[in-house]
């Protein structure tokens, strides 16, 4: 080493100056800015301090190391920017350390300046590397070659430090940006879930109300409040036979709804214009449907506000109460008729009241409790029948209801299924209560032994219905000495009331009752085929 | 010669009561007539010189019956349950103020015809 090629005047900070003794808690500088580090390696101390004179730099910090050992321990704790090798060191030669430099991924590209002697071949072998990564320095160094190649690798190691800096800062930008991406993408997504699950819960309640509005029977529409259609359900939609789209946007007056009512359009129209000013209008009215038919509706026009008060829309709305119509009208028909049957009832109590003081006034409240109990025992009948006529074997049974250990065994029934009318079936119930009476008081029914038959037939070609009640086995039977109410209900009140003839006969064998009148004025319309077929 | 009564009633038993207490009055009962065709029959047939009418014949009205005697001059008395205002028998009576021949009777109560 010839320190005399060693510029003059150059400041030097000494020749420890700018060195460090190898130390492996070193820090590593980690910014561009920070000095460089350089690993100078030789075996004579002397020449590693002419190194530092000769690289006294702020901008460099040498790291001294006297073998291939200390270089090793240096390079695993530290980052260097360069590396100045002496070739001839005793044991581990510079070649050797430089191959194991290079096998080490970590250090493998540091830059290596090798310095040797200008005779030796070794020359050959640096020639063999022919890398850029590796450069050689003839002995003695020349200062400013020397600081001229250190300083081009110190400026490949710093623009390469910046540029992994700057890719660094690139890459964190661009994971950041990625991360960035990733939340808004996830944000999105989340987003879309919601507009997703929002969209579905509208359609669903939008579902269900379109349910309740297409599914009621009502009819029901919505108007703007000059009474232009927006909107009308289904029921509405099938009563017009119109699509939606052939009415929306027409003033609603001019629909199909009302064409065929006179006057209805007018109606609607005034309807409409009370609603528009704020009045609900609600009223009952006939009116034709398109297939011909009269029917009456409970309208409503309903106006509807915003948070101001201001109307923005009406709604109209339609129910077909017909049949509740009606439903009324019978319900006020049958209270007329109830009325009525009320006061008749007690006209003909007051008849039975009067015939029977008139006749039997010795045992007057026996008598008359009995037939006005008869009286309502065929009411319950006719009642439990809806006022739809009775079956004949059972306003028998009903009637006979005293006797009822009886019947089947000395009371014979017989007759075709047949269904009575209601003033039939109260008139043959009193005349079965007078003749029953009777036979229990004088006739056969008045003893252990006499029977009683009951038959009724229908004679389907002379339309004739006739029946019987003949006494047998029982007292002789006398003729009643005077005329009493039970004679006058079952011979004048029959013949009277079903144009008919009958034979009241006091034979002594028992007492014979024969009524014969026409069908029509005792069969429950319903019923005559049945008892006509039958008969 | 007594006096021959038609009577038009729908109820038979109400009809043969009161035809028992015009009988017992002591005059000739016509009838009863249950229907507006009976009544008109027995009016052609038999002829009467009073009428006592029942307004409600079942599905008809004893209007018709009344025209016939408005016609014939011959008087009636209304015998009903109804209320006079729901009666037009009643209320279209144009003699009803004059015709010292028309009373109306309401039934039930019972009115006595003697």
């Amino acid at each position: 080493m010839d320190l005399n090629r060693l510029p003059l005047g150059r400041p030097s900070g000494g020749p420890a100056g700018g060195a460090a003794s190898v130390d492996p808690h070193a820090e590593v500088p980690s910014t561009g800015d920070a000095a460089i580090n350089i690993l100078i390696v030789d075996d004579e101390p002397k020449n590693l301090t002419v190194l530092e004179t000769v690289l006294d730099d702020p901008a460099y910090r040498l790291v001294r190391a006297e073998s291939a050992d200390q270089a090793l321990l240096a390079l695993l704790v530290e980052e260097f920017a360069l590396l100045i090798l002496d070739i001839r060191m005793p044991g581990v030669t510079g070649f050797e350390l430089a191959q194991m430099i290079k096998q080490r991924k970590k250090t493998s590209r540091v830059p290596i300046i090798f310095l040797t002697a200008y005779y030796n071949e070794d020359q050959h072998v640096l020639e063999g590397y022919g890398t850029g990564a590796v450069d050689y320095l003839l002995k003695p160094v020349a200062p400013a070659v020397l600081r001229s190649k250190v300083a081009i690798f110190a400026e490949l190691y710093k623009k390469q430090r910046e540029l992994e800096l700057a890719n660094r800062a690139l890459l964190d930008e661009v994971s950041s940006r990625r991360r960035a991406e990733e939340q808004l993408r996830k944000l999105n997504d989340t987003l879309e879930q919601h507009v997703f699950e929002r969209t579905a819960s509208l359609r669903l309640s939008e579902e269900r109300l379109r349910a309740i509005y297409d599914g009621t029977s009502e009819y029901m529409g919505l108007l703007t409040p000059d009474g232009t259609l927006c909107e009308a359900n289904r029921s509405a939609l099938e009563f017009a036979g119109s699509q939606l789209e052939d009415v929306v946007g027409f003033p609603f007056w001019e629909g199909v709804w009302f064409k065929f009512t006179p006057g209805a359009s007018d109606v609607v129209r005034q309807a409409i214009a009370l609603a528009a000013s704020g009045q609900q209008v609600r009223f009952e009215t006939p009116m034709t449907t398109p297939s011909g038919e009269t029917k009456t509706f409970d309208v409503s026009f309903r106006p509807i506000r915003d948070e101001r008060g201001k109307v923005i829309f009406i709604v109209p709305t339609a129910l077909d109460i017909t049949e509740r119509k009606h439903a009324d009208d019978h319900i006020r028909g049958l209270i007329k008729e109830v009325n009525h049957r009320s006061k008749n009832i007690l006209s003909v109590v007051q008849a039975i009241a009067r015939q029977t003081a008139a006749t039997s006034p010795e045992e007057f409240v026996p008598r008359f409790s009995e037939r006005v109990r008869a009286l309502a025992a065929s009411h319950d009948l006719i009642f439990q029948r809806q006022w739809q006529g009775v079956e004949i074997s059972e306003l028998l049974r009903a009637h006979l209801a005293l006797f009822k250990d009886l019947l089947d065994r000395r009371i014979l029934i017989e007759g075709p299924p047949f269904r009575l009318s209601v003033p039939a079936a109260q008139l043959i119930g009193m005349i079965l209560h007078e003749l029953a009476t009777n036979a229990s008081k004088y006739g056969a029914l008045s003893d252990q032994v006499g029977r009683v038959k009951i038959e009724w037939g229908v004679d389907r070609i002379d339309g004739r219905f006739t029946m019987i009640w003949v006494e047998c086995g029982g007292p002789p039977v006398l003729p009643p000495t005077r005329r009493g109410f039970g004679s006058n209900v079952i011979k004048s009140m029959a013949e009277l009331s079903l144009d008919g003839q009958v034979e009241l006969d006091f034979a002594p064998s028992g007492l014979i009752w024969r009524l014969a009148c026409p069908l029509i004025k005792v069969y429950d319309k319903g019923e005559i085929r049945v008892g006509g077929e039958q008969g | 010669m007594t006096t021959r009564v038609l009577l038009v009633e729908d109820e038979v038993l109400v009809a043969l009561d009161i035809a028992q207490q015009i009988a017992e009055a002591g005059f000739e009962v016509i009838g009863p007539a249950t229907s507006v065709a009976k009544a008109v029959a027995l009016i052609a047939e038999r002829g009467c010189d009073l009428a006592v009418l029942d307004v409600n014949l079942g599905h008809e009205t004893a209007e018709p019956i009344a025209e016939r005697l408005r016609a014939r001059g011959t008087p009636f008395v209304v015998l009903t349950a109804i209320r006079p205002s729901s009666c037009r028998l009643v209320s279209t009576e144009p003699q009803s103020c004059r015709n010292p021949h028309f009373r109306l009777f309401y039934w039930p109560p019972c009115s006595s015809l003697a």
